[in-house]
């Protein structure tokens, strides 16, 4: 017998195909002495393990021990600090970003500013990229030229004077 | 206030909804009812009282923590069997990676031997106590390879389809049906050649 065959044998005696497939199969065993005998042997050993599902096999320990044990794992267990493996929160998850950003916002705004002073800047050179900050309240123009030698000119504005 | 039931006497969903709740007595008493079952499906695997132990108790401490998951489409000794099959089957992947031989291996080279074996007169076993059986099947099962006793354990005891069988296991359905093939075939020769022996 081919082994598919003999896998179709054993799908049946499963219940494992289709009812179409079943009626082949249950055909072929009636004519044939070969596959009968092997369907036969299937089902003998397939009862008996079934007839054995209650399994007469008993816990070796007393429940009173057993249970200590399963009640100091779960202590235990109870014990160990949870937030390392639980998830974060949907919303820490979906802020965590914009705070991140924000923060790094802040960052970057206070690095900009000088001794508190706040200003706008632009751009006024795209050669040697130099920046211009200009604070209103101070009547004051920093220009930074980051070139091999940075420098720092500070002019009073007197625009406005 | 609400009255607590006599645990002894409650049901299982009762047990499992008070343990939900937090009710540690509740789940000692669902441990009391089913710690056999658990134990017996660890041991049909495992073949080994001490392993089997310390798995069954490993997979009541995984339900106490996943209890919260336990939905009751399944009765509860359902769902704790399945929690123990899954650590067994760990187990025994844990095993196979130490092992030399992989299943795949294993399968090529036995392929067709359990087509080679005489077809045993049915029904080996007839007319034995009920202790002797389970004892011919055991040392039967003891036999057999863990692989092909799983796929034995998954379908006869478990009464689980092929399909689900190969998702459990992390194989195809045809190595499935070709694992149980043999192992049916292996269990149906080591029965009568136990039978033979006591004869003698």
């Amino acid at each position: 017998m081919k082994t598919e065959a003999i896998l179709r044998l054993q799908a049946y005696l499963d219940n494992e195909v289709s009812s179409a497939d079943a009626r082949q199969i249950a055909s072929w065993i009636a004519r044939d002495a070969e596959a009968k005998a092997l369907y036969e042997e299937l089902k003998a050993t397939k009862d008996l393990l079934n007839a054995e599902n209650e399994l007469a096999v008993t816990l070796p320990e007393s429940h009173d021990f057993y249970w200590s044990k399963i009640q100091r794992a779960i202590d235990k267990a109870e014990q160990e600090p949870v937030q390392r493996h639980s998830p974060r929160p949907w919303w820490i998850r979906l802020l965590a970003p914009v705070a991140g950003a924000a923060v790094l916002g802040v960052f970057v705004l206070t690095s900009v500013s000088f001794n508190g002073i706040t200003g706008h800047y632009k751009e006024v050179s795209e050669t040697d990229n130099s920046i211009t900050f200009y604070s209103p309240e101070q009547k004051m123009t920093v220009v930074w030229i980051p070139s091999g030698n940075e420098e720092i000119v500070a002019s009073a504005d007197e625009s406005d004077d | 206030m609400a009255q607590k039931p006599e645990y002894s006497t409650a049901e299982d969903p009762t047990l499992v909804k008070l343990a939900q709740k937090g009710d540690m007595v509740a789940f000692e008493q669902l441990v009391a009812r089913h710690r056999d079952k658990i134990y017996a499906r660890a041991f049909s695997m495992l073949r080994n009282e001490d392993d089997a132990t310390d798995l069954s108790q490993e997979a009541w401490v995984k339900g106490w923590q996943r209890l919260h998951q336990f939905q009751g489409d399944a009765s509860f000794a359902t769902w704790m069997t399945r929690i123990v099959i899954n650590l067994c089957l760990d187990q025994l992947r844990k095993l196979k990676r130490v092992r030399a031989d992989s299943i795949d291996q294993m399968d090529d080279e036995s392929g067709g031997v359990e087509r080679q074996m005489p077809i045993i007169n049915p029904n080996p076993t007839e007319r034995l106590e009920r202790g002797e059986l389970r004892q011919r099947i055991d040392r039967a099962l003891n036999q057999l390879s863990y692989e092909h006793r799983t796929v034995l354990v998954l379908h006869e005891f478990e009464e689980l389809e092929y399909k689900m069988i190969a998702k459990q296991m992390g194989c195809s359905i045809g190595t499935v049906m070709s694992r149980l093939f043999y192992a049916r075939r292996k269990m149906a020769s080591l029965l009568a050649s136990l039978k033979r022996e006591e004869l003698r």
